[in-house]
């Protein structure tokens, strides 16, 4: 029997002990946050689409570690740090998601894919309808956007990390990761994921926030009945088709992401069946996936462990919360202005994280009075948030590369 | 040198100023077009309208020598399924290949204009 020791045997092992004591610990904590990621994915209280490959991803990685032929460790995965021509060749050949993560993460096509699905699932009716309530909500949901850009500073990021990390207020994953592939390239990593676990957690952790600042009476009231003339799909594509073509020459800077969004508007308003199909469920599920699967695996210890970590958590949860807090007071305005008709709480749907605000706002409504229906309402104005985004990350872009 | 904190705020201030003066030419512009397709719409109906009062005393025009009784009886089948619509040629098929009325048949279902999602 060959002489080999238990550490030759099983290297996973062997690297964790080898390891610096805080990449010991980083590891050995990713994992089990990797597993809780998993179970909270599965009971539903975060989003399971995404959390299910990440966690399981981020377990794996952290476990299956080995030593190279020189010494160094890493893993079979991908590597995040090759960056010229022939490291990128000779990593696409040995590790399998490098392909993934070269071809799809570095250039944003990822989020360009996720942001084309999700045009797919928007009825732009709903903002059409009525465009300055609408517009005015998502203008206000951006506070959180506005608020931590200066705190990020404030707090000792560079300009460009504080920009990146102030988008996750917009609460759009793909803008997050496009916004950080823009202007934090070397930290987009950690501002992605922290942006992915906070949208996670807005459908269990807004309900609490909408019912601490609205109160029962004002959360049941009914919208009042609309007499609004349907909007055609011919009428929804020619707003798609304006609304692209200005604001890519607005802001070239975020253009293929105005192109993805709107082109799956077009998409689903042209009757394009084949396309629509493709795209709202292999395209938009396809790379949500990987999307989940190479941020898992991009957590590992040796890469990830930064102490801008914990900042970049306590911006995100600032970010996110006075945007919630700013659509509620969005949706008070609009209260006031109407005289106590209209329901305050759709402005939580102003946040965009599309559909799940929207559909938060319903279930609260809901709870309180069972015959108020204000979803219509509350995906006009969640609809509108994804367009407020994209227009705010677009204007910081421009602002900051200018300014830096 | 990185910028001082309230230059920073000065900023964040000036994007959010753009950010919220475009979203409200967004909706301006989308309050614009609804009003504006919407008339044309409406013109477009009452045009349509106006047209199709005086056609409808034409009859359709025949192709060879079919018996009116078996076209009345094709337009009364025709305006039953298909609805008030104003039949202009009624003739015998002119014989083409099946694959071509196929594939154009399922070139155009691919592409109807009222999706049902």
């Amino acid at each position: 029997m060959p002489d080999i020791s238990f550490l030759d045997l099983f290297q996973g092992i062997a690297t964790l002990v080898q390891s610096e004591p805080h990449i010991l610990i980083g590891r050995i904590g990713l994992m089990l946050l990797g597993v809780l990621l998993m179970y909270l994915g599965w009971k539903g209280v975060l989003e399971a689409l995404l959390m299910i490959p990440m966690g399981l991803g981020m377990a794996t990685v952290n476990a299956g570690v080995l030593t190279f032929k020189d010494g160094k460790h890493g893993t079979l995965f991908l590597d995040p740090l090759a960056t010229t021509n022939d490291q990128v060749m000779t990593q696409m050949q040995i590790d399998w998601l490098q392909p993934i993560y070269s071809l799809t993460f570095s250039n944003g096509l990822i989020a360009c894919l996720v942001f084309l699905g999700i045009g797919t699932l928007l009825d732009v009716g709903f903002v059409m309808a009525r465009p300055f309530r609408s517009m005015f909500l998502a203008i206000c949901a951006e506070l959180g956007t506005l608020v931590t850009f200066p705190l990020g500073v404030w707090m000792g990021l560079p300009l460009g990390q504080a920009a990146a990390t102030a988008t996750i207020g917009g609460a759009d994953g793909p803008m997050v990761l496009f916004a950080s592939l823009m202007l934090a390239p070397e930290i987009f990593v950690p501002i992605t994921v922290v942006g992915y676990l906070y949208l996670g957690l807005t459908y269990g952790g807004y309900p609490y926030l909408v019912k601490a600042l609205v109160p029962e009476r004002l959360r049941a009231i009914e919208m009042p009945p609309e007499n609004i003339r349907a909007i055609s799909a011919g009428e929804k594509m020619v707003f798609a088709v304006i609304a692209c073509v200005v604001l890519s020459l607005l802001f070239p800077v975020a253009a293929p992401l105005f192109l993805s969004l709107f082109i799956g508007v077009v998409v689903r308003e042209s009757g394009l069946n084949y396309f629509y199909d493709l795209f709202s469920t292999q395209i938009l599920y396809g790379a949500t996936f990987f999307l989940g699967l190479v941020l898992g695996v991009l957590c590992e210890a040796s890469t990830i462990l930064d102490p801008k970590v914990l900042i970049l958590l306590v911006l995100g949860i600032t970010a996110l919360t006075f945007s919630a807090i700013g659509g509620l007071l969005g949706g008070y305005a609009l209260w006031f202005a109407s005289g106590g008709k209209y329901n305050p709480v759709i402005g939580i749907a102003a946040v965009s994280c599309v559909p799940t605000t929207a559909k938060v706002a319903q279930k609260i409504v809901s709870a309180s009075n069972p015959n108020a229906i204000i979803l219509h309402h509350a995906l006009g104005a969640n609809i509108s948030g994804v367009i407020t985004s994209a227009t705010f990350a677009a204007v910081l872009v421009t602002v900051v590369r200018v300014a830096g | 040198m990185s910028p001082s904190i309230s230059a920073v705020a000065g900023m964040s201030f000036f994007a959010y100023a753009l950010m919220a003066v475009i979203a409200m030419a967004t909706a301006a512009m989308i309050s614009a077009l609804v009003a504006g397709l919407a008339a044309i719409g409406r013109r477009a109906t009452a045009s349509a309208a106006a047209a199709r009062a005086p056609a409808a005393a034409a009859p359709p025009t025949l192709a060879g020598d079919i018996d009116p009784a078996v076209v009345a009886a094709i337009a009364a089948a025709v305006r039953m399924t298909a609805g008030d619509h104003r039949i202009v040629w009624i003739g015998e098929a002119q014989p083409m290949g099946g694959w071509t009325s196929e594939v154009r048949q399922r070139h155009h279902a691919q592409h109807h204009p009222h999706p049902s999602h």
